[in-house]
């Protein structure tokens, strides 16, 4: 089997630390949805006449910010498992494990 | 624009409660008011039990209508802003939206990117998992998308209450303008006549208001399918499942492997 070249592994690592940010990058951009839909987005509004669909639309802002919240931590945890799988790889492809264990 | 609800509904609330402390100082001197006009009206003649009971009713009856006039016209009033309000909210949940599917987007590219350069078992079920995960943003994109278009309806809504009030109340006291200026020889009848189109506007807007109000259970019930829905999401947000591919390291041996293309 083909050894990988050096600019192919570091264009994979590359890649997966690039997706591992973007992952880390939704987590955030969900915790920052999750603060808004459930602060000005669905506060600070007086509904009077409207008050019953007022209070409907506070329910749907408040229940679409906690399944963005649930969301921050899952996706922050994919976020980290991938940094840590390119880390791991990485320090293997410096110590020849990969050609020691006859992968290449 | 951000508008200060506590401010405006505690001025609301103040002219509320001025309404009501006048109507409650007025209601005590109405019922002897009719006790002496019937008096007159029969003259010295005993005026007949029934008479005094029906007109005592009937005024309590225009009091009470009357206070629930003025707490619809209040209520009417708090919610004045709600067509700006909801129209500003409604943009932007239309950028929030637009902001999801950016981001489902590009987590979906990087994932793709990942499958070109990468293989292997630990490889392959992240793909898995990470389409759920994309999967699930799309889904919140598209809520995010129905509550921008249930709250364009609500604005929409509010829009057409508040004219078609305005409308009334100039019509209303167009005509009751009119009546008062002439006399029953000249015109339609002088301020009888000013007062009975002064009360079909008060009836104009009692039947708004309950036509609103049979449009708000609707529009509040597809706001309640939107909270279900996210409610779903919440609970079945799927879980990393990181330990199915977590593992970057060859030298364990276990089936959780990545590999760079070759």
């Amino acid at each position: 089997m083909a050894h990988p070249s050096e600019e192919e592994i570091t264009r994979s690592l590359s890649s997966l630390r690039a997706c591992a940010e973007k992952w880390s990058e939704a987590s955030l951009k969900l915790a920052n949805a999750h603060q808004q839909w459930s602060g000005y987005l669905s506060d600070g509004l007086a509904f009077g006449i409207f008050l019953p669909v007022g209070l409907s639309y506070q329910k749907a802002c408040n229940a679409l910010a906690a399944a963005a919240g649930q969301g921050v931590s899952r996706m922050s945890d994919v976020s980290v498992t991938l940094f840590d799988v390119a880390k791991a790889y990485e320090q293997d492809e410096e110590n020849n494990v990969h050609l020691t264990q006859g992968k290449w | 624009m951000e508008f200060d609800a506590e401010a405006f509904n505690e001025v609301v609330e103040g002219i509320r409660n001025i309404a009501h402390g006048i109507l409650n100082d007025v209601w005590p001197a109405m019922p002897p008011l009719m006790d002496r006009f019937l008096d007159q009206v029969f003259f010295q003649l005993p005026v007949p039990g029934w008479v005094r009971d029906t007109c005592q009713k009937a005024l309590k009856w225009c009091y009470d209508t009357f206070v629930v006039f003025v707490d619809h016209i209040f209520q009417s009033l708090e919610g004045a802003l709600v067509p700006v309000t909801a129209s500003l909210r409604a943009l932007a949940w239309n950028t929030e939206r637009q902001n999801l599917e950016t981001l489902q987007l590009d987590v979906s590219d990087a994932v793709k990117d990942v499958a070109i350069t990468w293989k292997g078992s630990g490889a392959s079920a992240f793909q898995q998992h990470a389409t759920q995960h994309t999967d699930r943003l799309a889904a919140m994109t598209e809520l995010a998308g129905a509550l921008r278009d249930q709250t364009w309806i609500t604005a929409g809504c509010a829009v057409g209450f508040y004219l078609s009030i305005a409308k009334i109340a100039a019509d209303s006291s167009a005509a009751a303008a009119v009546s008062a200026a002439s006399t029953a020889v000249d015109g339609p009848g002088g301020p009888v006549a000013a007062g009975a189109s002064a009360a079909g506007g008060v009836a104009g807007v009692f039947a708004l208001i309950a036509a609103v109000t049979t449009l708000l259970g609707p529009m509040g019930a597809a706001f309640v399918d939107l909270s279900d829905k996210a409610n779903a999401m919440e609970r079945d947000w799927p879980a990393p499942g990181t330990v199915d591919y977590n593992d970057g390291s060859a030298s364990d041996g276990d089936a959780t492997d990545w590999s760079t293309e070759r």
